[in-house]
């Protein structure tokens, strides 16, 4: 159902989290990622292309997830690109504004290995359902 | 409080004269127009207003001339400053030594992996070591998800040291004229370093859990 080859960017200023990130992926497959360390380094590596799947922070320094995830949305060629977001930031309201962003999936830190795999299986599932 | 247009202009004119004077280091008793007006009025409120501003000032110099605000203006917050990024650093160095042993560990298991199905299928030890191996994967796998904790606490820690600035750079923008004498130079202005986040949720908060927000993005179509 999903290709484990798809190109994957994890975005994460703290270089542990994106660590874990990649282990975890890793560890379900996926083998193909790359690193960024805030919106700002991610965008240009979007717009490069090839990727098709972003797992993002929310608060980092230059440009935060949820400002990365608004610019993906707003541009035509990498519009759709499913973006899930994995963040610290536990409040309703900014449950609500990255659903209102058009984020596909959202996992509060800490988190564990379980919770990674179903919403990236849910994703893909859905996209699988709609496309 | 009845004080006519007419008195109440005269007494800001007076009052902003007095203050300016103040400001720049002159004498701390009234100014004649404001005795004047003082005496003309006897009305308490005008004594009190002007009891407050001199009180107001005396305070503000007293506070400048604070020793310990310049001490932990120009010394204690860099510190502290200090000690807390030397903690991220500390905290970042030691979840990485941990991933990298993870990382060579599970080479090793996949060696006993690769060892133990070259065994013939019937051979006990070779059920046995696959079933360690499987297991010590996915301890390792917990290994590496417990260093989770650096980004967490270094995000709380981080916010701190926002805070640290903010408190530092208000204390160098109170103490005016003494800060130039200080170790750290100019005064900054406060940075608005304030994203709107709540940050990582801290015990006794209220916040949300995986359920509640999966609940909350299932509502909202998600």
């Amino acid at each position: 159902m999903m290709d484990k080859n798809m190109k994957i960017l994890v975005v994460d200023d703290f270089s542990t989290m994106r660590r874990i990130v990649r282990n975890l992926l890793g560890d379900l497959g996926y083998t193909n990622i790359a690193e960024a360390d805030d919106g700002k380094s991610a965008w240009p590596m979007l717009q490069g292309g090839g990727f098709d799947f972003v797992v993002t922070d929310w608060n980092m320094p230059g440009m935060t997830g949820i400002e990365l995830l608004r610019t993906i949305r707003g541009d035509e060629r990498i519009g759709k690109t499913p973006v899930l977001m994995v963040t610290a930031e536990a409040q309703r309201e900014q449950i609500i504004e990255a659903a209102q962003a058009g984020v596909n999936g959202y996992i509060i830190k800490p988190f564990n290995a379980a919770t990674l795999k179903e919403k990236i299986d849910k994703i893909f599932q859905r996209i699988a359902e709609t496309a | 409080m009845s004080a006519s247009a007419e008195d109440r202009g005269a007494l800001i004119e007076a009052l902003k004269t007095w203050l300016a004077r103040l400001e720049s280091g002159g004498s701390i008793d009234a100014p004649p127009p404001l005795a004047e007006l003082l005496q003309k009025n006897e009305h308490a409120f005008y004594r009190q207003v002007a009891e407050l501003t001199r009180r107001l000032h005396t305070a503000v110099v007293d506070l400048r001339l604070d020793e310990r605000l310049t001490r932990i203006a120009g010394d204690g917050m860099p510190d502290a400053r200090d000690r807390l990024q030397h903690v991220v650093r500390m905290t970042e160095q030691a979840a990485h030594r941990t991933l990298d042993l993870v990382d060579q560990l599970r080479v090793d298991t996949r060696a006993v992996t690769r060892g133990a199905d070259a065994l013939p299928d019937d051979d006990p030890t070779r059920a046995m070591l696959l079933h360690h191996a499987e297991t010590m994967r996915e301890r390792l796998n917990q290994l590496s998800m417990a260093q989770e904790y650096q980004d967490i606490t270094g995000q709380i820690i981080k916010r701190i040291i926002t805070l640290v600035d903010d408190v530092e750079a208000a204390l160098l923008e109170l103490l005016g004229t003494h800060a130039s004498q200080l170790k750290t130079g100019a005064t900054m202005p406060i940075a608005d370093t304030k994203t709107g986040l709540a940050g990582p949720a801290m015990p006794g908060q209220i916040t949300t859990s995986q359920q509640d927000a999966d609940a909350l993005l299932a509502s909202l179509g998600v």
